[in-house]
Formats: structure tokens, sequence, C-alpha cells
């Protein structure tokens, strides 16, 4: 009871202090020079595809360490942190194409990065499917942890895949060897944005591993049937 | 696209509205997802 009053709070701070983030974006970032308004919508989409890809990464490791050890609080953590981060490739998946019109031209085009984070967010609603489907908890972990290592083996080609293809996708501009290629003014509102998705996704994380285990206590009293 | 810069208002893209809705689809759907949490806790935890 206590983790979920504490997922709350971090939640609840993470979506106020992401209204902060809209203002500074929105009121005090200067606009840039080729892109207009419409690159200001960096400060959200980058920020949630590196959660996106973190959130998987940290659902391979978890599940590597289950497949060891089968202590559930891993399988739960990986589970919330699965479905966290599809919450946040699906806003990766819409800011993107959002941005990409204006810039681009057209809504979505099949080069490698954007056919590589779609390719996330379907291991992930694959990883979401497979739990839901197999009521049987040490089997479901079992499976499931094979599929989201699977999963963490794709993220490092969503990342060089614009090194590796030709692709319409531009360089990272942040994550990128030397110095990022940005004006402080701009770094620091997507610092402070990148500070606030990683307060959503812990406030998100903590608060999904609550209901699980309250879950699973209702599923192994007989009251319900899995999650 | 890689050495971003400041521009002045004067010769800036319209493009304005695609950035306006980006920002309301992220709102809704973090809001969303957080309200979900809190309906499942506390279906949860209903005796």
């Amino acid at each position: 009871m206590r983790m979920l009053r504490v997922g709350r709070w971090i939640t609840a701070i993470g979506l106020a202090l992401l209204a902060g983030v809209y203002v500074r974006a929105l009121a005090f970032t200067p606009v840039e020079q080729s892109q207009g308004l419409a690159q200001k919508i960096f400060y959200l989409h980058v920020p949630a595809a590196i959660w996106a890809e973190t959130a998987m990464i940290l659902v391979g490791l978890a599940s590597i360490v289950y497949l060891f050890t089968k202590d559930p609080r891993l399988d739960r953590f990986a589970a919330s942190s699965a479905e966290v981060g599809t919450v946040f490739c699906a806003i990766v998946l819409t800011t993107g194409p959002i941005w990409g019109k204006p810039i681009w031209g057209t809504w979505w085009t099949w080069d490698a990065r954007l056919t590589f984070t779609l390719f996330l967010f379907l291991l992930y609603v694959g990883y979401l499917l497979l739990r839901s489907a197999i009521p049987d908890p040490a089997m479901r972990a079992r499976y499931a942890a094979v599929l989201g290592i699977c999963g963490m083996c794709e993220v490092p080609f969503i990342h060089l895949s614009v090194y590796m293809f030709p692709t319409l996708h531009p360089m990272p501009i942040v994550l990128q060897p030397g110095r990022p290629k940005l004006p402080w003014s701009m770094l620091s509102t997507w610092l402070l944005s990148l500070g606030v998705f990683t307060l959503l996704y812990v406030g998100f994380v903590v608060q999904r591993y609550a209901v699980s285990y309250f879950r699973e206590q209702l599923e192994a009293a007989g009251e319900v049937g899995h999650a | 696209m890689n050495s971003w810069k400041q521009r002045g208002k004067s010769d800036m893209p319209e493009n304005g509205n695609y950035m306006i809705a980006a920002y309301i689809l992220v709102g809704a759907i973090l809001s969303g997802y957080a309200l979900s949490l809190y309906l499942r806790a506390r279906r949860s935890l209903r005796p």
C-alpha cells in the first residue's frame, strides 16, 4: 500500500512538472531556424523514445536474472516496465509522424529507424498479449522472460539504424559522440523533459508493480483470473 | 537539422498546429495511463 502511495506521488509530481516542461518549451525556448514550431515536438518525442528503449532493456535484464533466480519480483518488474514502455513507445510512434509530416512531407516512411521502432512496439504488444494468454504463473513468467530478452536484443538496432542504413530520420543530436549539437537554451529544456519522463517512468512502474502485487494476492486467493 | 539555430519570427514556417496536436496527444496519453493505473489499483483493493 505504501508503494502504491509513493508511486502515485511520483506520478503526480511528474505530471505537474510535465506542465512546466510545456510552458518552458512553448514560451521560453527559442524556435529552431529551419523547422519552425514543429521542432518543439523534439522535447517530447526524444525523451519518450529514450525511455521506450530503456524500458525494454530493463525488461530484458530483469528477465535474464529471473531465469536464473526465479524471483517473482523480477517478473513483476519486467511486466510493469513492459507496460510503461508500451505507453512511451506509443508516444514515439504518434509524435514522430506528427513531426515528420511538416518536415519530411509524409506521415510515415518504411525506413530503418521507423520500422525498427514499430517492431519494438509490436514486441511490447506481443509481450503483454503473451502474458495475458498463459494462466500458469511460472510458465507465463518463463515464456515472457524469453520474449523480453529478444526485445532487449532489438534495441541496439534502433539506435544504430541511422548509421547502418540510409534513412530519412536525422542522426542523433544529443546522444552521439562529442558535445550535443544544439544551443544550451534548447538543451536545458530537453534535459528538463528527460528528467520529467524519467520521473514518470519510475512513478508508473512503481504503481503498476503494486497493482500486479495486489492482483497476484487475489489470484492466489482464487478471487480473480490472471492479469 | 544537426545544428539547430534560433530564428526570428518573421520567416518562421507555419506549422504550429502540428506542435499543438503533438503536445495535446502526449498530455492525453500520459494522463490517461495515470488514470488507468489509479482505477486498476482501486479495483484491486476493493474488498
